[in-house]
């Protein structure tokens, strides 16, 4: 278990260090800098801005000293757009904001999707079942600033429930928390569903009805365990993405959460902001994959393949989620 | 879901005296850094410079200086500062204070983009270049770096970041050159290398304002922080949540305080239109400046919704180093082929008013030049003239835009009148609004779509971005008369012979058409009934300080 946790965090580290120079590199090709304005500032005055941001030196120079930086001190760097701010700083405003967000959607989303994966399984075929499924269906096909859109339609304008926009109070995280929570519930149903019914469908579940248990205890008490499989191999993934936050959520809602950061740092060829959000979302993917791969452990010691959890991988294909 | 927003912490404001929606997050509430619109509504209420924004948007009024006089040649300023002028934390402003924070300012480390703003002071320049000035003392953004000028080229200067002994000693020497002094406590001079007359306006604006030196140097970069900052604005920072809101509250120590009727502002930096929409519908909000354009329609018709004219104009940049259009006839056929009055009304629809002018009109003493009215006729006669009867002949021309939606329908409909009129072929190139400024700064364009909107009420603010060695240019387009006639104006103190060489200088700009003038932009904001004092103007200044509320928030 303990080589098994080394080598993973081993493992991590190389795909951090690929991901951190990749990035770092990649984006300082791209069109456009940091000091780009409709007004271009003058040529003198472009040279002292880039030179007091070090962006003046050759690129491998400033690559080893933001690796210094950041191994040395933990030192993320300033951020280029917000300059009143290191990205340090940032991070610390944003993320929890993010995690908070993220962290109740997720659980809305186990509740829900858990609940409608099993309800629609027990009830196969029925009306039931056809109506969650559809639903579920819509959930994945309707894209989030809709579903936003028409909840803040419906409950902050016409029924006046929620506040429309804002963050800090729970009446305010509703909303949004529900919107983000959606295409994940949905997954999650339809994974479990069919996880349950594949399992359902086996001899020891019929040993098990045949020895008189209840439906209830079949489905919850012997299937539930071996059938949440696809949806912790899902899950992984998944809570990496909805705890880095959304961009859409965030400028529907006006949410000050990290997800914005993802996307605008690109594009506002802000460096130091977009690598540490990049850094931040590879750890969360990275932990969020190894407690996954550790909790195929608890949930079927048969899968203790120990040293590297391969086998679960290729028994139920991962579904990728890509970056926010 | 209650236990994780404790995660949060963030205690709930309750609703301000005033709240509006600012457009993006600000860059920096340091006033030597900041630039932007959404910086400028809301510096000015922290730091007051020697005077101040009108809230009519006319001349500037007193504000840390209660009297200024200049010379008869225009080139010595003296300002008599107010004496009960104060700082947040109750200390008297003074002189000293100036000369401080203009020359960090100037400073090349603090790397300030508008700089240039005092680079007609005695010494400015060179101390900002660090020598590299032109020597002919015209200081228009671009011309600094001109590859002519002794030491231009900033890639072979040493870097400010180079403190050798010589290095410190040279940069000592021109900051003692810089020709800003404090006379007495309250008595601050200027001499100045060439006219400004237009130098009490630009000392209202953000840039110019004072910093506290002993506030920077207890705090060092943490200075702008709430709690640490210490301003001589009407307001002072209570709070400041990225992304979120900036707290202002009343500044006891403000020299006019009684007059100040807000007590609290919040500020919300909200980017989505549609949501800056919701929070103004709901209320929370009393103030939003860009309401979504998709629905101007219903949205601008009510009586809350003011839409003036600003001091900007959206153009086409065409790409002179390119064949055809280095050709002068072709420009000025694409230009007058188009009309600019249907393509304004029809596609705009926020009520701006076509230009054929680079400078729009409103200037105060100004009276902008013309490029003639749209004439499809003309325009195919000059085409044919030019070698290409018919359109035939001329390649497939890029109209490049930054793609906002606005902008998109435009150039459709530019794309399709040149079709039409002229039988050209168009191909539209839209790119993200950051590749795009780097294809037109670079000149990796035909035709591409531009704007321009003025810092201050000056024709000098727009025609110096076209002076041959303007970044701001991008045309490639370069006319020595043109040049001359800009520089010669700038070194005037008579205003109407200015105004005369400027407008000059405008109409060569317009009959050479490296670029061809559409509309005059407008501010198109919402604005509840409840905000009092709201005045719409040219350079969209709404000074906090001016601004009342009646009634309780909705």
């Amino acid at each position: 278990m303990i080589r098994f946790l080394a080598r993973r965090l081993l493992a991590s580290l190389v795909v951090l260090a690929v991901v951190v120079t990749t990035c770092f590199f990649l984006m300082r090709l791209m069109p456009g800098g940091p000091f780009d304005l409709e007004q271009s500032p003058d040529p003198v005055i472009r040279a002292n801005l880039l030179a007091a941001y070090d962006l003046d030196a050759p690129m491998h120079e400033q690559f080893a000293r933001y690796v210094e930086g950041l191994l040395r001190r933990g030192d993320l760097g300033p951020s280029l757009r917000y300059r009143d701010y290191d990205v340090s700083e940032i991070l610390a405003e944003s993320l929890p904001v993010s995690l908070v967000l993220g962290g109740s959607a997720l659980v809305l989303a186990l509740v829900f999707g858990l609940g409608a994966g099993a309800l629609a399984a027990a009830r196969r075929g029925s009306a039931i079942d056809t109506a969650i499924m559809s639903l579920a269906g819509l959930g994945l096909a309707l894209p989030s600033f809709v579903v936003a859109g028409v909840l803040v339609l419906l409950f902050a304008f016409h029924w006046q429930l929620f506040p429309v926009v804002g963050f800090g109070s729970p009446a305010q995280l509703v909303l949004p928390a529900v919107s983000l929570a959606m295409p994940f519930a949905a997954t999650i149903a339809r994974l479990f569903r069919a996880g349950l019914l594949e399992v359902l469908a086996e001899d020891w579940i019929r040993t098990a009805r045949a020895k008189g248990r209840s439906p209830l205890a079949v489905l919850w008490i012997h299937a539930a365990r071996p059938a949440s499989i696809p949806v912790v191999s899902y899950l992984g993934p998944a809570i990496a993405g909805v705890l880095s936050g959304s961009l859409v959520i965030e400028s529907i809602f006006a949410i000050p959460g990290v997800g914005t950061h993802f996307v605008e740092s690109a594009l506002n060829a802000d460096y130091n902001l977009a690598l540490g959000v990049v850094i931040v979302y590879t750890v969360l993917l990275t932990v969020a994959n190894l407690a996954v791969d550790l909790a195929y452990n608890l949930i079927d010691p048969r899968m203790d393949d120990g040293l590297g959890g391969g086998a679960a991988d290729e028994a139920v294909p991962r579904r990728g989620v890509a970056a926010p | 879901m209650a236990g994780l927003s404790i995660l949060s912490s963030r205690p709930t404001l309750s609703r301000a005296d005033l709240a509006f929606c600012n457009q993006s997050e600000i860059g920096s509430l340091d006033p030597a850094i900041a630039s932007g619109s959404s910086e400028g509504r809301l510096l000015g209420s922290l730091f007051e410079g020697l005077t101040r924004a009108n809230p009519d948007g006319g001349s500037p009024l007193p504000g840390v200086a209660e009297a200024w006089e200049c010379s008869s040649d225009g080139l010595t300023w003296r300002f008599s500062l107010r004496p009960d002028a104060r700082w947040s934390d109750g200390t008297p402003v003074t002189a000293e204070d100036f000369v401080f924070s203009w020359l960090r300012l100037l400073e090349p480390h603090t790397a300030a983009r508008y700089a240039y703003l005092l680079w007609s002071i005695e010494g400015a320049q060179e101390y900002t270049t660090g020598g590299a000035g032109s020597p002919e003392g015209l200081a228009p953004e671009g011309m600094a770096s001109d590859g002519d000028a002794p030491g231009g080229d900033p890639s072979e200067r040493s870097p400010p970041g180079a403190e050798s002994p010589e290095n410190i000693a040279a940069e000592a020497l021109r900051r003692q050159a810089v020709a800003i002094e404090a006379t007495g406590l309250h008595e601050l001079q200027l001499t100045l290398k060439r006219p400004c007359p237009y130098l009490p306006q630009l000392a209202s604006y953000h840039p110019l304002a004072p910093v506290q030196r002993a506030c920077l140097e207890r705090h060092g970069e943490d200075w702008i922080k709430p709690g640490k900052l210490v301003g001589n604005g009407a307001f002072v920072l209570a709070e400041r949540r990225l992304r979120d809101r900036i707290r202002l509250v009343r500044n006891d120590f403000y020299w006019d305080a009684a007059k100040v009727a807000l007590a609290t502002v919040d500020i919300f930096s909200v980017e989505a239109t549609t949501t800056q929409l919701n929070m103004y519908l709901t209320g929370l909000v009393d103030w939003m400046v860009k309401p979504p354009p998709a629905l101007y329609d219903v949205l601008l018709n009510q009586p809350d919704a003011h839409t003036g004219p600003q001091l900007g104009t959206s153009f086409l940049r065409f790409n002179v180093r390119r064949p055809p259009l280095g050709e002068r006839r072709v420009r000025r056929a694409l230009a007058l082929a188009l009309d600019t009055e249907s393509l304004a009304r029809n596609i705009m629809r926020g009520g701006e008013s076509p230009v054929d002018s680079l400078i729009p009109p409103g200037l105060p003493g100004y009276d902008p030049a013309s490029m003639g009215p749209s004439d499809p006729e003309a325009a195919r006669q000059l085409l044919t003239e030019a070698g290409f009867p018919g359109g035939n002949g001329l390649p497939v021309l890029e109209l490049l835009y930054p793609h906002t939606a606005a902008t998109a329908d435009f150039c459709a409909a530019v794309a399709e009148t040149w079709r039409r009129e002229l039988g050209l072929s168009i191909r539209l190139v839209n790119q993200a609004f950051e590749v795009y400024l780097d294809s037109t700064i670079s000149g990796r364009y035909d035709v591409s779509w531009g704007s321009w909107i003025g810092d201050y009420l000056d024709p000098s603010t727009f025609l110096e971005a076209f002076l041959s060695g303007s970044g701001n240019n991008r045309t490639g387009w370069a006319d020595p008369v043109y040049d001359e006639l800009v520089g010669r104006a700038a070194g005037l103190s008579d205003s109407a012979e200015r105004a005369t060489l400027y407008r000059q200088a405008e109409q060569r700009l317009l009959d050479d058409a490296p670029i061809a003038p559409l509309f005059q932009r407008r501010n198109i904001q919402l604005v509840s009934p409840r905000v009092q004092g709201f005045v719409d103007n040219l350079l969209d200044v709404h000074p906090l300080r001016d601004l009342a509320v009646s009634g309780p928030p909705p």
